[in-house]
């Protein structure tokens, strides 16, 4: 399923990333890489997508959540 | 001299360590991405110069461009004896990803753990420096002397070896997180914009509530304090002038300090406490609406203090057009040096609704700075916005004191240049400029008609604040608010109205167009001041046209 289809404060896990190289690479530094456990904090509809990695919060906006595919964190 | 490069991640203290070793007042704030080239600064120690290089932050090695880029490229390509590894502990895995990589370059290198907890023990960090295979500093700000003399002894005793990442998660070892429980509700798409305004509104009319009174004992006294010493001096002639304008301005300036270490105090409080990357994220949507997206608030807000940082600031966005936008934006910003001019002429022509008009111009301002940003500005579906969002502070007394003891020491030192420079052009130099030409010029836009206004424009471009020096010199005899009063003889509301919002829009200063060249090249700075002169004149036009024609038609 799509991260942006996720439901707020359930956990998720990173399955795959859809973009080039240097997408990937950019999230990477922020430690969204697959495999990396993420928390959805917030989801409004006009707002950026808010989420909890690491123990970092990290803000993308949900253009970027639609490319993350993700699994539920079981 | 010894060369030590501080390298981090974004955000992880490596400036805030500078200062507190060089006794420097570099900037530092808490959001990512407030270094944005390379700064130094040097101390001699034990008889040798050393040299503190602030690297802006960067996740790692493997990057191609903006500020994280220049970083890389600087420890590739310039003499660095000792790279000291500042690491926030509450993010200890991706400090040491970066960690991992500089082991690559060869360098002598130390790790200083940031914001560790008093429950982490000894031998944690023993065992994590072990596993590194680097020395680890992390005593609590108490030991300056110590800290410089281990950083001398790691260079001389230094063995270059790498680590393999994967034994990072054989540890296990104590953490403190960061704190976020605050997000809840200054995070929430309406009750966080709403916070976000009451914020705003609050603390800006606190301040001038708080500061009026004080505004008041310093004009009353300051003003019989320069007649009793002009009166003890008695001195004559040319030089009378001179001291009387110097006495005069310096006066003036210091009406307006209580209001601006009030502003200053506030910026400083929203970058301590982590909120200005909050604001980034509240407005993100709405900056949409302008083609922009919300890594283009943080320049905007460091506008309001002042444009140049806000320029360099702009190397944060990654997107080209966004980026140049945004530089077109900033100037339109006001900026605090304006404010000192703002307060003089409300007190004057509007005494009851004071704060009125300068929230009113400051609005307009922002405005007028989205529209430039809609029209130059192109921002695509698929370009995304990534923000990290840094931890809440408290705002440390100590550190919101010495930041607004620096600004408004910088304030006061700008000032007191200037003032010299400005009383010797009015004396000297500007006599010769032709104000009937740029009077007859701007003849459509109401304050031309007093000779001063017009004149006080070419001063304006050196700095904003010159402006107040320029009407201190230039009111004689006066009381200040007499001399501004008598400006103009009719309509002096809306002239004096017009006046503020043609400066308010106006070229900021001199610095900030070579921050502009600088950053963006000389075609760029060009057309931001073809920008910068049209729009002012054509806005000021339309409200000095405009209300004529309905005050002639009503």
């Amino acid at each position: 399923m799509k991260l942006i289809e996720g439901y707020k404060d359930r956990f998720y896990v990173i399955d795959k990333i859809e973009g080039d190289l240097f997408l990937k690479n950019k999230l990477k530094r922020m430690s969204l890489e697959v495999g990396s456990v993420v928390q959805i904090i917030s989801k409004y509809p006009r707002c950026p997508f808010l989420v909890e990695v690491n123990h970092n919060r990290i803000a993308f906006s949900q253009s970027l959540a639609k490319k993350i595919e993700v699994i539920p964190y079981v | 001299m010894f060369n030590i490069a501080f390298v981090g991640n974004p955000n992880a203290g490596k400036t805030t360590w500078i200062n507190y070793l060089s006794n420097s007042d570099l900037k530092v704030a808490n959001y990512m991405g407030v270094s944005v080239e390379a700064q130094e600064c040097s101390i001699e120690y034990q008889g040798e110069l050393w040299n503190m290089i602030d690297l802006p932050g960067l996740y790692d090695l493997q990057v191609t461009n903006g500020e994280e880029a220049y970083a890389k490229e600087y420890l590739e390509n310039h003499k660095v004896d000792l790279i000291v590894n500042v690491i926030d502990y509450r993010d200890l895995s991706r400090g040491l990803h970066l960690c991992a990589q500089l082991k690559h370059l060869s360098i002598p290198m130390v790790v200083l753990l940031n914001f560790v907890d008093k429950k982490v023990k000894n031998k944690d960090v023993k065992k994590l420096s072990t596993i590194i295979k680097t020395p680890i500093l992390y005593e609590s700000l108490n030991h300056r002397e110590k800290i410089l003399d281990q950083l001398r002894e790691v260079v001389n005793n230094y063995k270059f070896t790498s680590f393999d990442e994967r034994e990072l998660y054989k540890l296990q070892i104590e953490k403190n997180y960061k704190n976020f429980e605050a997000d809840k509700v200054l995070l929430h798409p309406l009750w966080g914009k709403f916070i976000l305004i009451i914020i705003l509104i609050l603390s800006v009319s606190g301040i001038y509530l708080f500061t009026k009174p004080l505004v008041d004992i310093i004009t009353n006294s300051c003003d019989t304090f320069t007649a009793v010493l002009l009166a003890i001096l008695n001195l004559n002639g040319f030089l009378k002038n001179i001291v009387e304008a110097l006495f005069f301005t310096f006066t003036s300036i210091l009406s307006f300090l209580p209001f601006l270490s009030g502003v200053f105090l506030l910026i400083a409080v929203l970058e301590e406490s982590g909120y200005i990357a909050r604001i980034a994220y509240l407005l993100d949507h709405t900056m949409q609406h302008f083609n922009l997206s919300g890594r283009s608030v943080i320049p905007l807000l460091v506008g309001f203090g002042c444009n140049v940082p806000a320029i360099m600031a702009t190397r944060t966005i990654e997107n080209k057009t966004e980026r140049y936008a945004c530089a077109l934006m900033i100037p339109f910003i006001s900026c605090s040096a304006k404010l000192p001019i703002f307060l003089l002429f409300t007190s004057v022509f509007f005494e009851d609704m004071q704060i009125v008009v300068i929230v009113l111009l400051y609005a307009l301002s922002i405005v007028m700075s989205l529209f430039i940003g809609a029209l130059f500005a192109s921002h695509k579906e698929e370009e995304i916005l990534l923000l990290e969002l840094p931890s809440y502070e408290f705002p440390k007394f100590n550190i919101l004191w010495q930041k607004v003891k620096m600004e408004v020491f910088h304030f006061l030192k700008k000032v007191c240049k200037i003032m010299v420079i400005s009383v010797l052009l009015l004396t000297f130099i500007f006599p010769f400029i032709n104000v009937n030409t740029m009077q007859k010029a701007m003849q459509p836009l109401g304050f031309s008609q007093s000779y001063d206004a017009v004149e006080s424009l070419p001063f304006g471009l050196l700095s904003k604040e010159n402006l107040v020096v320029y009407y201190a010199q230039k009111k004689g005899t006066q009381t200040m608010r007499s001399y501004i009063s008598s400006l103009w003889q009719e309509n002096e509301k809306l002239l004096a109205l017009c006046y503020l919002l043609y400066l308010s829009m106006s070229i900021p200063c001199i610095m900030t167009l070579a921050a502009i060249r600088s950053e963006f090249g000389t075609k760029f700075l060009l057309l931001s001041i073809l920008v910068m002169f049209c729009i002012p004149f054509i806005l000021t036009l339309i409200a000095y046209q405009g209300i004529q024609l309905l005050s002639f038609l009503f």
